[in-house]
């Protein structure tokens, strides 16, 4: 056998999405993907059935009429939780960081990094010049990228995602735009 | 409702990749997945349409929609819509991906197998690597298989062709019989009922891609000398195999259908199976124009197609549109909109012997049909093929 070749999955052309936000139908893909793999697990334990069955090393009823002691279940039970332990483990990161004390927002490591070498004696306050409007908007003529950088005082508009409590997030939940109008029309012109 | 049709249902020949249980199984729901959005999800749309979008357009605008156009501006807010399409356009990716593993595990072998059939049927096939493919197959990957007809992963590659044959199968879920030949043998016997006299000598398959649609004219005119043609040699080297391999003899050769290498009045029966909504508003002139100059006088040109847009209903019609933006078949909308008659006339035809007419399914006529219905993802479900076509 010769070395296998991955054929390229992806068809040119730009792939449509339908929902306001995209990454629900990535989603969608996601769960169809995994269905059908369930699926494909599905028919090849049939398949061990029934080949078991024909050969008479098993009949099907034995299968129904399994009772697992209690070593079976708990060693079942085990797998269970592991597996729902790594599904949805996910989940758990918000109350790890709470837990750490892992609280700051990823923008300060950011600044952090990239906070430029200072003169060894300049006390760190005076390090960046204040950025008046005028000079702000000269930055921005010449170069708009650069002047786009968030300057240090930047405020900061919503609070780290980590930071708040669980009950608040569902409590207020955000609603969603029925009509994203202007997206849809972007993303599908009209003829 | 129909017993559902397995890809075991496929017949099997030398050149259809196997595939192992796991491969199969993949293979197998996909077709239930796309047999599931046919018949459970569907129909659905109508209603959100019916019950929903149209009455509070009606309270709006003091009238029903009026175009397609007007249906989908509303259809496209509606979350049913929305999570319809999602799972039409990821049951087409599944499919592709379903069919490539099979292909992918061996594919040197498997084109060694392809290159020198294993039985002889007297055909034959004529490449022609200096063909330039033309840009409306290159813009994108049509119907959304990855590389297109084209792509090639290694010297006389016919992966493509490969991967087409079953997805095929899997993407009309079987309607279309075990050999996938159902538009051909529908037209065949469409053209021994209604032109009983009319033998063909010589005839033509244009887009034949592997030639799936090509082979049952074989049965219904085995007198018959059989020409197809197709701009991607990936196809070409697989319908050569399969063909062999199925004991039919068919003249194969790498040429665009807007302009063949075939001298004038050449055949006597020029046809194509879902090939127009596929090329270009020039190039579907051009091909109408060569159809004229290869026919003998009294000879017949006839298209397969899904049915042209002019008089069906705004919502009907929106859905029998859906693959032009969401499948990848950009000229899918256009090429239901052309004047028919205007096109034969422009070719060179007399417009007053253009034809058009729903025939028969041949695999169907056995059968009840599906959902009686022209809609988006349900290839053949129908029961009915439209035909257009003229006489020389």
């Amino acid at each position: 056998m010769t070395a296998a070749i991955r054929l390229k999955r992806k068809a040119r052309g730009e792939r449509p999405t339908f929902f306001a936000d995209p990454n629900v139908d990535t989603v969608i893909a996601m769960v169809m993907g995994l269905a059908g793999e369930v699926a494909v697990l599905r028919d090849r334990l049939d398949t061990l059935e029934r080949l078991l069955d024909r050969t008479g090393a098993l009949q099907r009823t034995e299968i129904e009429a399994f009772a697992p002691n209690a070593g079976v279940v708990a060693e079942r039970a085990a797998w269970r939780e592991a597996f729902l332990g790594e599904v949805l483990r996910i989940v758990e990161i918000e109350v790890e960081a709470l837990a750490d004390g892992d609280l700051e927002r990823y923008d300060s490591a950011i600044r952090l990094v990239e906070e430029p070498a200072a003169p060894r004696k300049q006390p760190a306050a005076t390090r960046r010049p204040a950025v008046t409007k005028k000079t702000a908007k000269k930055i921005e003529k010449k170069a708009p990228a650069r002047a786009a950088m968030p300057a240090p005082a930047r405020p900061v508009k919503k609070p780290a995602r980590a930071a708040r409590p669980a009950a608040a997030r569902t409590a207020k939940t955000k609603p969603v735009a029925r009509r994203p109008a202007k997206a849809a029309a972007k993303r599908r012109p009209r003829r | 409702m129909t017993k559902p049709l397995s890809v075991h249902a496929q017949a099997e020949h030398r050149a259809l990749p196997p595939v192992t249980h796991d491969e199969f199984a993949r293979q197998e729901f996909v077709r239930a997945f796309k047999e599931h959005l046919v018949k459970r999800v569907h129909g659905g749309n109508r209603a959100v349409y019916e019950r929903k979008v149209k009455p509070s357009f009606e309270r709006q605008h003091k009238r029903a929609p009026n175009t397609r156009f007007e249906v989908r501006d509303e259809m496209v807010h509606e979350p049913y819509y929305q999570m319809f399409s999602t799972l039409l356009r990821t049951s087409q990716e599944m499919m592709w991906s379903a069919c490539q593993k099979p292909v992918e595990r061996d594919l040197e072998a498997l084109n060694q197998s392809i290159a020198a059939p294993a039985r002889r049927a007297g055909g034959s096939l004529r490449l022609n690597p200096a063909l330039e493919v033309p840009r409306y197959h290159t813009a994108v990957d049509i119907h959304c298989q990855p590389g297109g007809y084209h792509v090639e992963y290694m010297p006389g590659d016919a992966s493509a062709g490969m991967v087409y044959d079953r997805a095929v199968h899997v993407y009309a879920m079987g309607q279309m019989g075990p050999y996938n030949n159902d538009m051909g043998a529908s037209i065949a016997m469409w053209l021994q009922r209604h032109h009983p006299d009319f033998k063909p000598q010589r005839m033509l398959d244009l887009g034949c891609s592997v030639g799936h649609s090509t082979l049952p004219y074989a049965e219904a005119f085995p007198d018959a000398e059989i020409h197809a043609i197709d701009v991607a040699a990936p196809m070409l080297r697989y319908a050569h195999a399969r063909a062999e391999d199925l004991g039919v003899a068919v003249h194969y050769s790498q040429q665009n259908a807007e302009h063949t290498d075939f001298a004038d009045g050449s055949f006597d029966l020029i046809v194509s199976h879902i090939l127009l909504h596929e090329t270009a508003e020039r190039a579907i002139h051009n091909i109408v124009r060569e159809c004229h100059r290869l026919l003998r006088k009294g000879g017949l040109m006839i298209h397969a197609e899904t049915p042209p847009y002019k008089g069906m209903d705004p919502f009907d019609a929106f859905l029998l549109d859906w693959d032009t933006r969401n499948n990848n078949e950009p000229f899918w909308t256009r090429s239901h909109e052309i004047d028919l008659k205007q096109l034969s006339q422009r070719g060179g035809f007399d417009p007053a012997l253009e034809f058009e007419d729903l025939i028969p399914s041949a695999f169907q006529v056995a059968q009840a049909s599906r959902s009686q219905k022209f809609q988006g993802g349900d290839f053949g479900g129908g029961g009915l093929w439209f035909i257009y076509g003229n006489q020389k």
